[in-house]
């Protein structure tokens, strides 16, 4: 069984690949889940990884106070044409764990 | 042509006295301090211990997602402007609504959150601030959050003129209804200094007072700093009159001048021509008037020169005044003295009662005025003015009057 913790993003063990990578969304995509939660003050059932934000009600400046708390949860800077981009909980999640891989693997970054 | 009378029918306040106007009342009539101790704080000492704090605040009527987008001085806005509007009994679909005004004042606007970023990126080397700094340290911030909430779409806009503020946004509320621009108006003011940061910056200018503010006292020793503000709801006498509204008191003039002389020595001939003007824009006599609201900060300078101030206005008429400072309990509000101190007026007014000078021990031949010492004194009231001074040599004062039609 792959040990998890919660103290932040790491790199990704070669062996495993894809699934690792499957359960890292998971894991991703629930603490996408429980920031939004937090910040917008919402039911926690409420919230899910089909949400939309406009289903959430979450307007352009919820979108800033949202995109400033996923930066400081999961350590990463998210680019303002990414974050311009954002409109429901599933495109969240996949891009910041696009962020997250390319943070692990600075050098395929610079070279791609 | 008649002059356009205009009338004051709401009245709320948040400071360290309380959070509504009763509570400011029963605090200020039995003529006791708000003072409590201020935090410790990691970053350093302080020089002094106490402050006016506004105790349980934010309460119920700033919900957690106005918190997040607001900074401690609007919320001050946001909870007194809904005490007011509903002592004034106002209609949320109030025609007047449209074309009203907010005029707000504040000296710094959102420091508290402007302090608490800076902290965390400088000290704490956090990579980015958070994104909402901008709209909660603007100082119209207050202001725009009472156009949207009571949906008033006329002139709405801050001024900034350091411990006049609050006076300035009232004096010009007052203006906008006198001249017929609108007949419905919101308009005081607020702070936020209890952050390390200012506390500091008043610390370095050595006007705070070690242990507590005794105004017009021979052993005085400075301010205290206070958080809070206030607002009136402001109306043409006809209009509050035609929908049946309680009548307050009447705003009934405004004066302001500017000393011309320095950064902040003030000057008695600055201040005096201040309550001249409003005096005159009242259409009040000097022997008209009974209390006085004073600046009276409690530091060694201003006291005697607001006094000078007086006895050059009021001539021998100056001896009958009570002039009291009532910031000897709530503590300086800065840019919202004057609107936490218009709602001791009006209170005084209402109450026929003018409010003590707290934490008084000995007179000062320099500042010989009745300040009515540490005791509440009933009397009668019929006109009253409530001064206020700014470094930078602004000053702006509001003349009230007890209503009668």
């Amino acid at each position: 069984m792959v040990n998890f913790d919660n103290s932040g993003p790491r790199a990704i063990p070669e062996p495993f690949g894809l699934p690792v990578r499957l359960i890292m969304f998971e894991q991703t995509a629930q603490r996408v889940i429980d920031v939004i939660v937090s910040t917008q003050k919402l039911d926690q059932n409420k919230v899910t990884i089909d949400s939309t934000f406009e289903e959430l009600q979450i307007d352009s400046l919820d979108g800033l106070n949202i995109v400033f708390a996923l930066e400081n949860e999961f350590d990463i800077d998210i680019p303002d044409d990414k974050a311009k981009e954002l409109t429901n909980v599933r495109q969240v999640a996949e891009q910041i764990n696009a962020l997250l891989e390319s943070k692990a693997q600075p050098s395929a970054e610079a070279s791609a | 042509m008649k002059t356009r009378r205009v009338v004051i029918t709401g009245s709320g306040a948040v400071c360290a006295l309380g959070r509504n106007c009763s509570d400011l009342w029963r605090a200020l009539s039995a003529g006791k301090s708000g003072f409590t101790a201020l935090p410790r704080y990691d970053a350093g000492e302080l020089k002094f211990a106490v402050a006016g704090i506004a105790e349980g605040f934010p309460d119920d009527r700033v919900p957690p997602r106005l918190q997040d987008l607001t900074d401690r001085f609007a919320q001050f806005l946001l909870a007194s402007s809904q005490e007011a509007v509903a002592q004034a009994g106002l209609a949320p679909d109030d025609p007047r609504w449209e074309n009203g005004a907010v005029i707000t004042g504040t000296s710094i606007g959102g420091e508290t959150a402007q302090d608490e970023s800076f902290w965390s990126m400088y000290r704490e080397r956090k990579p980015r601030v958070h994104p909402l700094l901008i709209p909660r340290t603007m100082p119209n911030a207050g202001a725009s959050q009472l156009s949207m909430t009571h949906g008033v779409q006329g002139q709405v806009y801050t001024v900034s003129t350091a411990c006049s503020s609050s006076n300035h946004a009232i004096g010009l509320a007052f203006m906008a209804i006198r001249s017929g621009m609108c007949d419905l108006a919101l308009t005081g003011g607020s702070e936020a200094p209890i952050t390390f940061g200012f506390l500091k910056a008043w610390e370095a200018m050595r006007v705070v007072s070690p242990d507590t503010c005794r105004p017009f006292s021979r052993d005085r020793g400075g301010l205290i700093l206070g958080e809070g503000g206030g607002i009136l709801v402001l109306e043409s006498e006809e209009t509050a009159l035609a929908r049946g509204a309680t009548i307050l008191a009447e705003l009934a003039g405004f004066g302001m001048s500017a000393d011309a002389h320095h950064l902040t020595v003030p000057k008695p001939e600055g201040a005096a021509m201040a309550m001249r003007r409003a005096l005159a824009s009242a259409g009040l006599a000097p022997e008209e008037v009974q209390y006085i609201n004073a600046h009276g900060t409690g530091t060694p300078i201003n006291d005697p020169v607001e006094t000078a101030a007086i006895r050059d206005v009021f001539g021998s008429h100056a001896k009958n005044l009570a002039v009291s400072s009532t910031k000897s309990m709530h503590g300086h509000v800065l840019g919202g003295a004057g609107a936490v101190e218009a709602a001791a007026t009006v209170l005084a007014i209402q109450h026929q009662t003018a409010p003590p000078t707290a934490n008084f021990t000995e007179p000062d031949p320099e500042c010989g005025l009745d300040c009515v010492p540490n005791i509440a004194r009933p009397m009668e009231i019929h006109a009253a003015l409530s001064n206020s001074f700014a470094f930078g040599g602004l000053n702006a004062v509001l003349a009230f009057r007890r209503y009668t039609q």
